[in-house]
């Protein structure tokens, strides 16, 4: 680990989505830098360097991931399997987004090692209780999130 | 549709049968019918004519033996030698003469003759009845001939012929007279009218009301009375003071004179009918299609000819008449098939008809079925997909407010902080509204998988989700351990309607109770009641429908979906539910679901 912050990778194609998680970060204090990306495909692409993300200045592998489960061209199920086959990837904690508590796809996203998700919308309480279960992760970070 | 189509045809195929069956019926019966018609006519006729022949006969030899029998008595013997020996002027003559008058007189009564005539071998009139002086000149070239045979020893009866003087119709029964050494001296004769005896015998000859025996002699001459004078006068064959009998011939008019009087038959050339030529040629016969008679009616008949009698005897009847019954009856049951026949036609039209409508009927509902079903389908697509699109912006809006409430709620004036509640609050119910559309659809797609719950476990889990508030209660009854159901519907049931049981319910501290029993054999019941508003009992269907709401929605919240996916989510499940509440007295909602039993 090169260096003690914590980075996080938002995989979410929703604006409104985009905007409530950042708002609960900044309400939560949560600073660290947030790269968001908007599909499966660009998640992957993210983490592994490819295309408009070669860069690794502006794509560095992240802390932490929050992936939605429903994103166009990829989704968070198929991305995840990806993250969690990919020895580089699948230490990162992953926490799922998601519209349902749809038991089928929280219980296969768990099968697939997913650490915590939250229902949407993303507000202060549920981010904080997600966070609250990775809370190991979060010791490394300069300022520990408000449990 | 095969089955449809199937059934049709089997149909028609039933009716053909039926037809069929009952042609060949009709046509077996129509000719056995008409095989032992002809059987019966052509026995009828022929035991008439032939009794009637017989009776001829017999009645001719009779005549004969009786008229033998007085020309051999000793009276007309003696008699006739006297008038033989004596002059005609003398007393002794003349005596004889009465006395032979005042023998035969009884016996020509008797025999309903009309004169007596005793001829000598010269043929000079000895005696007669009525003294005449007629002679040889009395009778033609013919009777001549005959009454020559008398003199050869035989006895005689002539055919019937007109007699010039008497002005009638007579027949001549003649025999020898011999004396006491077997010498023929002279000739009896008797003239028989033959309207009697003679024509009565062949009179009894009719059958049924057109038929009739008659005889004909060598020319063809009717010799025996008509049945049908009136008739004959009528088609003009005899004059109004004629009878029929020597002055009709029986020829073939040509036509049917009965139906055709006015027509002229003059220019027609006559002939002999099919019967009397057969018979002049001395042959007997039948003939049982049909010929034409004197009066051009059309007849069926028999008929013989006899040497000894030198005549013919037919015996006709007409041939619409005795074939009458078999019209009858070939019309009775032409008259019937038709009527099955049109009854199976029209039957058949409507079976066809109907069939084809029940088709086509079966085919529409098919079609709008499918239809529908697309639509349906398409529907509840277009409502999940709206649903769920709906949901994501109607999320942004509820966050937005939240943060636009969570950032100015200290610098906003109350009137601006209402339309910021007002907007919380009217997205949520929108929210709501999505959510409940979404559960009513998912529930339609849902698979039904039965499972063992533990029922105290099920409930307790219940109140955890509902989470009830300080004033609100809920109180679980139950006498059984495990149920078996869909245990994602079933929560939903009960999550629904213990929420509304809150929800609709003013009391200080709300109660909802929740009871599970055994109900009977294959079911269990669950009641849910409540403490709550109540429900008046004509709203108590309608609540289930979808979209129905009683209270407006700034009163009571709710979407008016919840009671509708209750009752579908009991409809899968197999159960019903029914509802008892009066307004003010709290609802009690009862549910009875199937055991299940039989599959664990």
């Amino acid at each position: 680990m090169k260096t003690n912050i914590c980075r996080i990778l938002l995989a979410e194609d929703n604006e409104h989505d985009i905007i409530s998680i950042k708002r609960a970060f900044k309400k939560n204090n949560i600073t660290n830098p947030l790269y968001v990306v908007r599909n499966g495909l660009e998640c992957l692409d993210f983490l592994f360097r490819k295309n408009q993300y070669e860069d690794p200045e502006t794509s560095p592998t992240p802390n932490l991931i929050l992936l939605d489960i429903k994103m166009p061209k990829m989704d968070g199920i198929t991305a995840l399997k990806e993250i969690r086959e990919n020895k580089n990837t699948r230490r990162i904690p992953v926490i799922m987004l998601t519209t349902s508590k749809d038991q089928k796809d929280v219980a296969e996203s768990y099968d697939l090692g997913v650490n915590a998700y939250i229902v949407k919308p993303v507000g202060l309480d549920n981010l904080s209780a997600a966070i609250g279960k990775i809370n190991l992760f979060w010791q490394i970070v300069e300022k520990p999130p408000i449990v | 549709m095969k089955k449809v189509k199937f059934k049709k045809y089997s149909d028609l195929y039933y009716l053909f049968i039926l037809f069929f069956i009952i042609i060949i019926s009709v046509y077996l019966v129509l000719g056995h019918i008409e095989k032992n018609e002809t059987y019966q006519i052509k026995e009828n006729l022929e035991s008439i004519l032939r009794i009637t022949h017989d009776n001829i006969n017999r009645w001719k030899k009779h005549r004969i033996y009786k008229i033998e029998i007085i020309a051999s008595s000793h009276e007309i013997k003696s008699l006739t030698q006297t008038l033989i020996k004596t002059s005609r002027q003398s007393k002794i003559y003349k005596s004889a003469v009465d006395k032979i008058q005042v023998y035969l007189q009884p016996k020509l009564n008797e025999l309903n003759d009309d004169n007596y005539y005793i001829l000598s071998p010269t043929l000079v009139n000895l005696a007669s009845f009525d003294t005449g002086t007629i002679g040889k000149e009395y009778f033609n070239k013919e009777k001549l001939e005959k009454i020559h045979n008398i003199f050869t020893g035989n006895s005689i009866l002539t055919t019937p012929y007109f007699s010039k003087f008497s002005k009638k119709a007579e027949m001549i029964l003649g025999t020898p007279i011999k004396d006491n050494s077997g010498n023929i001296i002279a000739a009896l004769l008797f003239l028989v009218p033959p309207e009697n005896e003679f024509t009565q015998i062949l009179q009894l000859g009719k059958v049924a009301m057109t038929g009739e025996t008659y005889a004909f002699d060598r020319n063809g001459k009717l010799i025996s009375e008509s049945r049908f004078n009136n008739q004959l006068r009528k088609i003009g064959l005899i004059k109004e003071n004629e009878k029929g009998i020597l002055n009709i011939k029986i020829e073939d008019p040509g036509y049917n004179l009965l139906e055709n009087s006015e027509k002229s038959h003059e220019g027609s050339v006559k002939s002999f009918t099919k019967m009397v030529k057969s018979a002049l040629s001395e042959k007997s016969g039948i003939n049982l299609e049909g010929y034409r008679d004197y009066r051009g009616v059309m007849v069926v008949g028999t008929w013989l000819w006899d040497n000894y009698l030198n005549m013919g005897i037919a015996t006709e009847v007409d041939k619409s008449e005795i074939y009458r019954h078999s019209y009858e009856t070939y019309f009775l049951i032409t008259a019937l098939v038709c009527i099955i026949t049109l009854l199976s036609l029209l039957y058949g039209n409507r079976l066809k008809k109907s069939l084809k409508n029940l088709d086509i009927l079966r085919h529409k509902l098919e079609k709008n079925n499918e239809e529908l079903e697309k639509a349906n389908y398409e529907l509840s697509q277009y409502a999940s997909v709206v649903s769920h699109d709906l949901k994501t912006p109607l999320r942004a809006i509820h966050s937005y407010s939240d943060f636009l409430m969570e950032d100015l709620i200290d610098s906003l004036e109350e009137e601006q902080k209402n339309y910021l509640l007002g907007l919380g609050k009217a997205v949520k119910q929108s929210e709501a509204l999505v959510n409940d559309m979404l559960d009513y659809y998912r529930l339609g797609k849902l698979n039904v998988k039965i499972n063992n719950i533990n029922v105290n476990t099920f409930l307790d889990e219940l109140k955890t989700m509902i989470h009830p508030s300080e004033k609100e209660k809920i109180i679980f009854e139950t006498d059984i351990q495990t149920l078996n159901s869909e245990i994602v519907l079933l929560r939903h049931i009960l999550q629904n309607l213990i929420s509304n049981g809150f929800k609709y319910n003013q009391s200080n501290e709300k109660i909802v109770e929740v009871k599970i029993i055994n109900y009977d054999e294959n079911n269990i019941r669950i009641t849910v009641s409540d403490n709550g508003i109540g429900i008046e009992p004509e709203y108590h269907e309608k609540i289930f429908g979808i979209f129905q709401r009683l209270h407006p929605s700034d009163e009571y919240e709710g979407t008016g979906i919840g009671l509708a996916v209750v009752k579908k989510a009991i409809d899968k499940l197999g159960g019903n539910i029914k509802l008892e509440s009066k307004i003010n007295e709290g609802a009690k909602f009862i549910i009875i679901l199937p055991k299940n039993e039989s599959k664990g």
